[in-house]
């Protein structure tokens, strides 16, 4: 290959820009990095001997993520990326960073995550973390919108219940809105 | 007349971003959702392992031959 030459544009070169959001998806749905990252390998196999798939001008990334959850579920249900909760591998392998303003250190939030089922894990990872919409998120998960609503609402009121969050702490923040505006305020991770 | 005021000025408030809006049901949901992008942007910021570079490369090396 020589530099010089431009090589014709690939649409499959774009694949390796996702694959810090497939980790990080995959992670969420097999707890720890060697599972995910065999995930995300056989995603992006599939992936690519399928591409002819891909509807060109659609969301790669969406495309990828469906691949990755409907690789998983069916693996599962074959019995195998079945690991019983590996209490908090995933959260040990982050660097502890403080929590200020009372919020939640990062290891005690994945490990409560890391208890929820995969499907609730899978819903709030779409809609909560990617910040998918519903339509999106049952596109790629293969239900309805409406499912995917009450999903994530019973999946955020289950991790508030491992988390101890209680309901009346909870009415007032949502009445004076100060809790919210820490959360929102914070330096989200000086990154 | 807290609630009145605030019905009255319905009109002119901004509208409520559609996340916040979606989240509305758990009175936590801010939070859980504050801290899911946290827990999420850490993956995602770590270096792509080599095995993936590694990988594209292979599956592009392969189809060379195979065509």
């Amino acid at each position: 290959m020589t530099a010089n030459t431009p090589a014709p544009i690939d649409p499959r070169d774009a694949i390796i820009e996702h694959i810090p959001a497939l980790r990080a998806f995959a992670m969420s749905l097999a707890r720890n990095s060697a599972s995910a990252d065999d995930l995300v390998q056989d995603t992006i196999v599939k992936a690519w001997t399928k591409f002819d798939r891909f509807t060109p001008g659609t969301n790669l990334k969406a495309w990828l993520f469906t691949i990755l959850r409907n690789t998983f579920f069916s693996d599962r249900r074959k019995g195998r990326r079945e690991v019983p909760d590996p209490e908090g591998i995933h959260a040990a392998g982050l660097s502890e960073k403080p929590a200020h303003d009372g919020r939640l250190a990062l290891t005690e939030f994945l490990r409560a995550f890391n208890q929820l089922s995969a499907e609730h894990r899978e819903v709030l990872t779409l809609v909560g973390a990617n910040g998918y919409s519903y339509e999106e998120a049952a596109e790629m998960m293969g239900v309805a919108r409406g499912t995917v609503k009450s999903r994530a609402s019973r999946a955020r009121a289950r991790l508030c219940d491992i988390l101890g969050l209680s309901e009346a702490a909870s009415d007032l923040a949502a009445s004076d809105g100060s809790t919210l505006a820490v959360v929102l305020r914070s330096p989200v991770d000086a990154a | 007349m807290l609630f009145g005021d605030m019905t009255n000025d319905d009109e002119k408030a901004p509208k409520a971003p559609a996340a916040i809006a979606r989240t509305g049901s758990s009175p936590h949901a801010q939070e859980i959702d504050a801290n899911l992008k946290r827990a999420y942007q850490a993956t995602l910021e770590e270096k792509v392992p080599d095995r993936f570079h590694t990988l594209l490369a292979q599956l592009r090396e392969k189809e060379g031959k195979a065509e």
